[in-house]
């Protein structure tokens, strides 16, 4: 062996191209949150889309120039030679007209969506069939790249960007919130036939059902039939109720995001938990039918999943409160649509819990004594319109609750930082609900926290 | 480790350093031959080196996920190409993958790497010797990198270091290269700070005399690389025809290169002149690549080389296709490089360049425009056209003048919010990197509040389209665009929209 001649394994020379920084990028529910907003705000999640373009032609830029020495230095066969060959004039294609009139469009704001996109990608494909003739199956997926302006950049907490795509996000949120609801939602006992209990187990439920059987505490033992898990496999209405009113447009959270963003990103996240569930399910049908009510002037139903969707995105706040309405018109919807079906019905309302115009109708049941009796004898900040409100919303959810056609549920999200917990507002509130279900308050500039709360819930359990 | 080296490749080192010595009567001795076991790192290195220059320089991250992403995951390598660092010691790498080929194709490659190694150590040309400097020169950076940010990284838990150290290590590079490094000016009293800010003015140091060996160099790659391509056109000329024929195709990457191939003209053309030298002695004497083109006028230079452009158009033809590939569309690649390194003659021919800073300055990649003032913030306008600054090192950049002592504490005044101008093949871009001013505390220096737009820069008006603030834009009303200079009417035009668009966003 002669001497001038060195072995070099990666011990002697480590790869160059390695990346030092990259340490695993946890997506956490925080970051879930912000680009939740950047889809609120498409100013906020512009220039990384102008960024995506930028970095795609200088991929291209590069790509070209090693596809040429590449093709002039190494040994390739006919088929690789050609597919590069093809590839080259797709990149140059792609530099010349594609990326210029894509960096244009994004700029105007006119490739949010991807349905802008497809058309785009579509009409670009068109161009190069006429420019280049047949086999494009290489364009296609250079061009999909594009697909990547929906993604959004998210920055970890020592500001490195990584992107991520939509889905990967709202299944984070969307699980985390949903948790929320299952916790309200209604239990069923394990039946024998069952191999193994399905569904998420309900310690406490199961722990006093144990107790009520054995008649000892601690019970000796736990059985099967003890065991209680939620009920989801029924098919169940969803009713998201969006408070869109003037109220709702006050600034409350830092970062300058309005109580109506708060509702607005926690509907979605729920949304996106229903839309998650439906899909896992793999049933012919969707578990899970949602619908939106927004508390507007004349209450409407929106019931198809992409009017929701855009709903979400786009709505705007003003007019006053009308949520005892938008209730009633929930229930008159369920009773004109599934009369024959006792489909479980889910209530989902999120407001900031100020309610201002009393319903003018007739509402079913009678008012709580005790709820009038309270408002009475405590004094509180509390508008008088609001306390009437409130009468009204715990008559119509009593009765609800109480009637036998069907089972009703109802969770009720307030917007609103963690000091709104000492105000009156929050304690009427509570009161009114009592019975029928929790408030849950979420901030969503504190929603990391929102997640290690559910956590240490769930723990506690 | 080394009974793995293959006995043919042994074989074939030993009777290529035989050939060299028939050829030119002695042989390169101070050389190097690394084999890398694993293809994978011959090509990391390869492409690395074609980017920075040498093998150990730093690349920013923007380089390296741009190279990672085209390595692993489009596959596009110009591996056939053989790696040769020209330098004092010269540096032949070779990947072990190459042991698949025939004894001769390995014999022909080497006797070729050989003989670049040869003129490398004999040659007057200072070209070797400064480019032994810089490869030091960026061993001594990876190290201290290595080592010092390690630490910084496992002591303070910062992963944002490796990052940081690169982008700033790269950018400065290239920004000192094109004569733009007023903007690190530190203050003499940051060294005592912390081991972090002693280590970047080390490292400023360090970056500040390699880019001035970088701009003493002359440029040779003509004579190197066409000293190469005589030493394999002579062996391979006195091989036997049949082997010849056999071989030929496999040298894909070592014949018919643009640089060498035109190198090769001129030392054939200066042996024709001067009878009685023999190429070696020529190619020894050059000291430049003006020197070997210096000689001839402009008219003669040109039917030569369209003569030679045609001889090789018919030797492609014939060695370089596949019986059922696109020799076609091939050939016109191959020639159009081959005529962007004639050009490259005429530029040197006519401007008399001899050293590689006068050719970056002839058309340089990074010039700095002047700067927009705003009432409240000066904005820095520059053309880049290269690909180690992107957004994020830009950061980087910014960063330096936010001097925030309650914050995050920069190291060195830096420049205002910019503008950067980059063209792509069919696309000018105009991008604003801003900062939002009065907020929080930074984790990080990438951890920053941005304001960044981009746009086309397009002759055509209704491209800017800007959204009215309610009080019209006062700021860039009374933005003072005087100092502006070199700059077309389309790009003053996309200037003024993005400040307006900054204004807007902030």
């Amino acid at each position: 062996m002669p001497h001038r001649i060195k072995w070099l394994t990666e011990a002697h020379y480590q790869d160059p191209l390695v990346n030092y920084g990259s340490t695993e990028f946890v997506l956490q529910f925080q970051d879930a949150a912000e680009i939740l907003r950047k889809w609120r705000n498409p100013h906020l999640g512009r220039s990384s889309r102008e960024g995506t373009i930028i970095r795609l032609a200088n991929e291209a830029n590069k790509s070209v120039e090693l596809i040429r020495d590449m093709l002039l230095t190494t040994e390739l066969d006919a088929k690789t030679e050609e597919q590069l060959i093809e590839q080259l004039k797709i990149l140059t294609f792609m530099m010349n007209y594609t990326l210029p009139e894509a960096l244009e469009l994004v700029n105007k704001d006119l490739l949010l969506t991807p349905e802008d996109i497809m058309k785009f990608i579509e009409k670009h494909l068109a161009l190069m069939r006429q420019e280049l003739g047949k086999g494009l199956s290489m364009a296609k997926t250079m061009l999909s790249r594009l697909n990547e302006l929906t993604d959004i950049e998210i920055r970890d907490q020592f500001g490195r960007k990584r992107r991520v795509q939509q889905s990967d996000v709202l299944d984070v949120l969307g699980k985390t919130l949903g948790n929320m609801i299952i916790r309200q939602s209604s239990l069923r006992p394990v039946d024998n036939i069952d191999a193994r209990p399905r569904g998420k187990i309900r310690k406490r439920e199961t722990y006093k059902a144990a107790i009520l059987r054995s008649a000892n505490i601690p019970p000796p033992t736990i059985e099967t039939e003890d065991i209680r898990v939620v009920d989801k496999d029924r098919l169940a209405l969803i009713y998201f109720i969006v408070d869109v009113s003037q109220s709702m447009s006050k600034t409350v959270f830092s970062g300058g995001l309005t109580r109506l963003d708060g509702a607005l990103l926690t509907s979605l996240g729920l949304y996106y938990y229903f839309n998650l569930t439906n899909r896992r399910k793999r049933r012919e049908f969707d578990t899970f039918k949602m619908h939106l009510v927004p508390v507007t002037e004349v209450p409407y139903v929106i019931d198809d999943n992409k009017k929701l969707e855009r709903f979400l995105f786009e709505a705007e706040a003003k007019g006053k409160t009308r949520l005892v309405h938008a209730v009633n018109a929930v229930m008159h919807h369920v009773y004109a649509n599934y009369q024959e079906n006792d489909y479980d019905v889910q209530i989902i309302v999120l407001t900031d819990g100020r309610p201002n115009v009393p319903f003018k109708g007739k509402i079913p049941g009678r008012p709580d004594k005790f709820l009038v009796k309270y408002f009475e004898e405590n004094a509180s900040k509390t508008k008088i319109e609001t306390r009437e409100c409130m009468l009204q919303l715990n008559q119509l959810f009593n009765y609800l609750k109480k009637s036998m056609d069907r089972h009703w549920e109802i969770s009720y999200f307030l917007m609103a930082p963690e000091k709104f917990k000492n105000s009156d507002l929050y304690r009427d509130t509570k009161v009114m609900l009592g019975g029928i279900t929790k408030p849950i308050l979420i901030d969503p500039t504190k929603i990391d926290q929102l997640g290690v709360r559910i956590i240490r819930e769930a723990i506690q359990e | 480790m080394m009974n793995k080296t293959n006995p043919k490749f042994i074989e074939a080192y030993l009777e290529a350093r035989e050939s060299v010595k028939e050829m030119f009567g002695e042989t390169p001795e101070n050389y190097l031959v690394a084999l890398f076991l694993d293809s994978g790192i011959y090509d990391s290195v390869l492409l690395q080196t074609n980017q920075a220059g040498t093998p150990h320089a730093l690349i920013s991250t923007n380089e390296l996920e741009l190279l990672q992403e085209l390595k692993n995951i489009n596959k596009i390598v110009p591996n056939g190409q053989d790696l040769f660092l020209a330098s004092e010691r010269p540096r032949i790498y070779f990947p072990a993958s190459r042991f698949e080929l025939d004894k001769e194709v390995i014999k022909a490659k080497l006797v070729q790497l050989l003989s670049m190694a040869l003129l490398a150590e004999k040659t007057e040309s200072t070209f070797p010797r400064l480019l032994e400097q810089i490869y030091k020169k960026d061993a001594i950076i990876k190290e201290l990198f290595a080592n010092n940010v390690f630490e910084l990284v496992k002591e303070r838990s910062a992963p944002w270091a490796w990052q940081y150290f690169q982008d700033f290590v790269a950018s400065l590079r290239l920004l000192s290269l094109y004569g733009i490094d007023d903007f690190y000016v530190p203050p003499a009293s940051m060294r005592n700070t912390s081991v972090f800010y002693n280590f970047l003015l080390e490292i400023k140091g360090i970056v500040k005399e390699r880019t001035q060996l970088e701009r003493k160099m002359p440029l040779w790659e003509l004579t190197l690389h066409g000293f190469g391509t005589y030493a394999l056109r002579t062996y391979l000329d006195g091989l036997k025809e049949e082997i010849k024929v056999k071989i030929k195709p496999k040298l894909k990457g070592n014949l018919g290169q643009p640089f060498g191939e035109v190198g090769y003209v001129f030392l054939n053309w200066l042996a024709e002149e001067n009878k009685g030298k023999s190429v070696y002695e020529i190619a020894k004497g050059l000291k430049n690549d003006y020197e070997l083109v210096k000689h001839w006028k402009r008219s003669d230079t040109k039917q030569r080389l369209e003569t030679y452009r045609n001889q090789l158009g018919d030797e492609a033809l014939q060695w370089h296709r596949f019986r059922n590939g696109y020799w076609a569309d091939l050939w016109p690649i191959r020639a159009q490089n081959y005529d962007r390194v004639a050009d490259l003659v005429g530029k040197i021919q006519r401007k008399k360049i001899n050293s590689r800073l006068e050719l970056l300055m002839d058309k340089p990649a990074v010039i700095a425009h002047g700067r927009v003032k705003l009432p409240d913030r000066d904005v820095a306008v520059f053309s880049i056209n290269e690909d180690a600054i992107g957004q994020e090192q830009m950061i980087i950049l910014r960063n330096h003048l936010l001097a925030d002592k309650g914050g995050f504490i920069i190291p060195l005044p830096g420049l205002p919010d910019i503008i950067v101008f980059k063209k792509f093949a069919g696309m000018h871009i105009a991008a604003y990197l801003g900062v939002k001013t009065g907020t929080g505390y930074p984790t990080s220096p990438y951890d920053l509040p941005l304001v960044s737009r981009a746009v086309q820069v397009t002759r055509r008006k209704d491209a800017y389209i800007s959204e009215v603030r309610e009080d019209e834009g006062k700021l860039s009303q009374m933005a003072d665009y005087s100092e502006l200079k070199n700059l077309t009417e389309p790009q003053h035009r996309a200037i003024r929209y993005l400040i307006k668009q900054g204004e807007v966003i902030q």
